[in-house]
């Protein structure tokens, strides 16, 4: 009961900080308010110590922010994967999947609980990220489940509960009963910065994302907690950490009746019935198995010596020494693998399409840092931010790209530079980005003319939406005035430039463009304060 | 299993699911409304100008207050022999500013929220029952309405400060010369009166935009199209929206960089606020504050040809008050 409370509070919460980033704004602040969040929303992030480890190793410092992780690593050297049974968001999602979906029968459950060889390839994942990390990338973020039920909820779930809320609240409002308007009204209010995006909320390849998740959560219905059992690298590190911990499930084998109870509930497969060893490392210490034993034959206490060491206890799993080396060395050989053909790497060729948050440090350093969790994705209000496909290379998979023609950067929105946990957005003030106040001003790109496509360069038709729309002052977009013969009439036109001091490649220009399949001007990745060999003037 | 729902439960628990969403389905269809929903994205309403202009109309005056903003609306007003001239008790009131961009009041960007929440106590001393302030921003609308201050002051003056959101657009036919079919902002022209408080500014490309410009800020869709044709799109709106009041904020203006500027050094302090019932005449006069002459404004020239008011100045009373 204990444990349930705890697991439910901590997925709230943990919802709580995705969802209610309402309150930045509205008639409570001032003007000069900067629209900061005013809470943590990563705290769960920072409190991971695999993503620590990650950054750590890959960086070879570690931010402030994640020493917090220390809080959940001291805790598991107490008490092993007690985190994973009582805290972890991804852990309680599953759990409760496998408790409520009537996948197996209890004869079935008994045997999907009994350990399984696939348990040791969460250890090999781990050793593989942490070789990886060793060489310079974060990608094991990819795996971490903190990262993953973030992903989860914020690219997943909101972008498909904000299409059911809008659409609620549009039909309701199209209809003729004013009350029913008014209903969608205050509904819209209630759910505008928790689950309606106000400039939409779309994620650009996030089906992939979906599957994934949506994979995860009904594995259970088949083996309860798979992914926490099999995959977690955080797990499996906890497991590790917990080797030595102080409590022990104490088994009295002359009371057992082997009725097996204690192993159609056990959440982790870690063998609970008196007379196996107890699986240390796979404990979730959810103590389902003491609550449920009939007999009174187990219990949780300081750790004592124990008669039979052998029989009663697995502190550690029996990892072969070989598949140890060889998980991490493929993970230190996956990176030079993935970046020799890679564009995006230091030494490459760099992808215009990969124009990274304002902040983002340079690719390397952002690859080393990058975790995948998307909250700079959920939290931008442009809706500017996607999960990367290809343009940060297969190494860069769900890393953040922005999108200019589906949301532009706003001017003076540091929004994704707060909410980085492992700091490979920069947190950036108002005035790195307007360069104001003496600072110097982040380029994430440059504006490129398409001349062939714009109204008044090829078409002698006027327009200059891109100028009005550039929030530089002065303006990165000019204009010279010139006077065509279009068909016979005379015409004035304002032909727009682009001036490269200028421009931060924000992207208010390619995202305000009439032309609305492929605009007119676009942003490119050229001229990025962050990479020295995209520079683009002398 | 026991909890293993019967084939006969579950049947039993489907065909009462699909019954209620079927109830709630044609309840919604009952309710809808055939005029508007049948073509959600298509307009059925016929071409209409919305009038909110005050019966008996008073004689047009341009009103030219100096002053602090809320000393100075109060004088303007009070010159034009108050506002239970323009608003009846209990009347709805819209107040459209401009909170276009994502800038502080002092870079002059967006109407000045001391005069917003001046003009709503006006409105309710006068008697309005309700009072409603709206736009459709360019920028993220919570930080634009957030970051102008019009969230906030508008609020505390006891207005309902209504966000741009999908739901609250519908499709109507403008029947003006270029502007057709266009998504409007409801809560913008759903009242008795409508004052419209724009800020002057200099536009890179209209040269000026001031009280007949800040009406783009009640169409959404696809407006980046209408600068093609730019001052007919203009006073096409303006023909459309016939307000009661035009409020231009010149307290402090934007001469360069607009319409968005963005720094300090393209605003100066003019320290005005201009009243009056005829629009063209409002912007006639506040474009020459941002160093645009008036004959630069083929718009204006367009407004007075559909009789929506006089942009020659010496064909209405001027007064100023101090």
């Amino acid at each position: 009961m204990a444990r349930r409370i705890s697991q439910g509070l901590f997925l709230a919460l943990f919802l709580l900080l995705i969802f209610a980033t309402a309150g930045l704004t509205g008639a409570g602040f001032d003007a000069q308010s900067a629209a900061d969040i005013p809470w943590p929303v990563e705290a769960f992030l920072n409190l991971d110590p695999f993503i620590a480890l990650l950054v750590a190793l890959a960086t070879v410092t570690v931010p402030a922010t994640l020493l917090f992780s220390l809080i959940v690593l001291v805790i598991a050297l107490f008490t092993g994967r007690s985190f994973c049974g009582w805290v972890c968001p991804m852990g309680t999602l599953n759990h409760a999947v496998s408790e409520t979906a009537p996948g197996l029968s209890a004869a079935k459950k008994i045997k999907a609980n009994q350990p399984a060889r696939p348990r040791h390839f969460k250890y090999f994942l781990l050793l593989f990220s942490l070789g990886a990390a060793f060489f310079g990338s974060a990608l094991g973020g990819l795996f971490d489940p903190i990262s993953l039920v973030t992903r989860g909820v914020a690219l997943t779930l909101l972008p498909i509960f904000n299409f059911l809320a809008s659409l609620l609240i549009e039909t309701t409002a199209g209809t003729a009963s004013h009350t029913a308007q008014q209903l969608s009204d205050s509904a819209h209010d209630l759910l505008s910065g928790i689950v309606v995006h106000a400039n939409g909320l779309l994620v650009l390849g996030g089906i992939w994302l979906t599957l994934i998740f949506a994979a995860i959560l009904f594995a259970n219905r088949y083996v309860p907690r798979l992914w926490c059992r099999w995959i977690c690298p955080l797990g499996a590190l906890l497991g590790l950490a917990g080797r030595f911990g102080i409590l022990a499930l104490h088994k009295d084998e002359s009371r057992c009746t082997q009725c097996k109870r204690c192993e159609k509930i056990c959440s982790g497969a870690a063998s609970p019935m008196p007379g196996k060893p107890w699986l240390r490392a796979e404990c979730d210490l959810c103590l389902n198995c003491v609550a449920v034993c009939p007999e009174n034959a187990l219990s949780f206490g300081r750790v004592r010596p124990r008669a039979h060491p052998q029989r009663e206890e697995a502190p550690h799993p029996n990892l072969k020494r070989r598949h140890v080396l060889t998980s991490a060395a493929a993970g230190m050989l996956a990176v030079p693998a993935l970046r020799s053909g890679s564009i995006t790497s230091s030494q490459g060729r760099p992808h215009p399409d990969c124009i990274r948050p304002p902040g983002a440090m340079a690719e390397d350093d952002f690859l080393a840092r990058c975790i995948r969790c998307g909250q700079c994705m959920k939290i931008c209000p442009t809706n500017a931010l996607h999960p990367a496909f290809d343009e940060a290379g297969l190494e860069g998979l769900w890393s953040p790209v922005l999108i200019p023609r589906i949301g532009a950067c706003e001017p003076t929105c540091t929004l994704c530079t707060q909410v980085c946990p492992t700091g490979a957005i920069k947190r950036l003030h108002e005035d790195d980005k307007t360069g104001q106040n003496g600072k110097q001003m982040v380029v994430i790109g440059t504006a490129f003319f398409d001349q062939g496509r714009c109204l008044p360069w090829a078409m002698g038709t006027p327009c200059t939406v891109c100028e009005e729309f550039c929030p530089q002052s002065p303006k990165a977009i000019w204009l010279e005035e010139v006077e065509r013969v279009v068909n016979g009439k005379t015409v004035k036109l304002k032909l727009p430039y682009v001036d490269p001091s200028r421009c931060s490649g924000c992207g208010a220009c390619e995202n305000a463009c009439p032309v609305n399949d492929r605009a007119a001007i676009r942003v490119s990745s050229a001229g990025e304060t962050r990479n020295p060999n995209n520079r683009l003037l002398l | 299993m026991s909890d293993t729902p019967s084939r006969r439960t579950f049947l039993r628990n489907t065909l009462i699911g699909c019954a209620g969403a079927t109830g709630l389905t044609s309840g919604a269809f009952l309710l809808r409304d055939e005029g508007r929903h049948a073509q959600p994205r298509e307009a059925t309403l016929v071409r209409q100008v919305r009038d909110y202009t005050a019966q008996p109309a008073p004689a047009p005056q341009l009103i030219i207050a100096t002053g602090p903003p809320e000393a100075a609306i109060q004088k303007a007003i009070d010159a034009l022999g108050g506002m239970a001239q323009f608003i009846r008790p209990n009347e709805h009131v819209v107040i459209k500013p401009n909170i276009g961009w994502d800038r502080t009041p002092l870079q002059a960007a967006n109407t000045n929220p001391i005069l917003v929440a001046a003009l709503v106590r006006l409105c309710f001393a006068a008697g309005a029952a309700r009072v409603v302030v709206t736009d459709n921003s360019c920028n993220d609308p919570a930080r634009c309405f957030t970051r102008s201050g019009i969230w906030k002051h508008a609020e505390e003056a006891g207005a309902e400060v209504i966000l741009p959101a999908p739901h609250r657009f519908r499709t109507i036919d403008i029947g003006g010369a270029v502007l057709g079919k266009m998504p409007v902002l409801m809560p913008a022209i759903s009242a008795h009166r409508f004052i419209n408080v724009p800020i002057a500014k200099h536009h890179g490309f209209s040269h000026f935009t001031g009280a007949m410009k800040n009406l783009y800020g009640i169409l959404g869709g696809r407006r980046n199209r209408l600068h093609q044709r730019i001052d007919e799109s203009i006073a096409d709106l303006a023909d459309f929206i016939r307000p009661t009041l035009t409020v231009m904020d010149a307290t402090r203006v934007l001469f360069r960089n607009g319409p968005q500027g963005g720094d300090l050094a393209d605003t100066r302090a003019v320290g005005q606020v201009i009243v009056s019932t005829d629009p063209v005449a409002v912007d006639a006069y506040a474009c020459t504050l941002v160093d645009v002459p008036a004959d630069k404004l083929p718009y204006l020239a367009l407004g007075m040809q559909r009789g929506l008011g006089t942009a020659d100045l010496s064909k209405i009373t001027q007064k100023e008050v101090r």
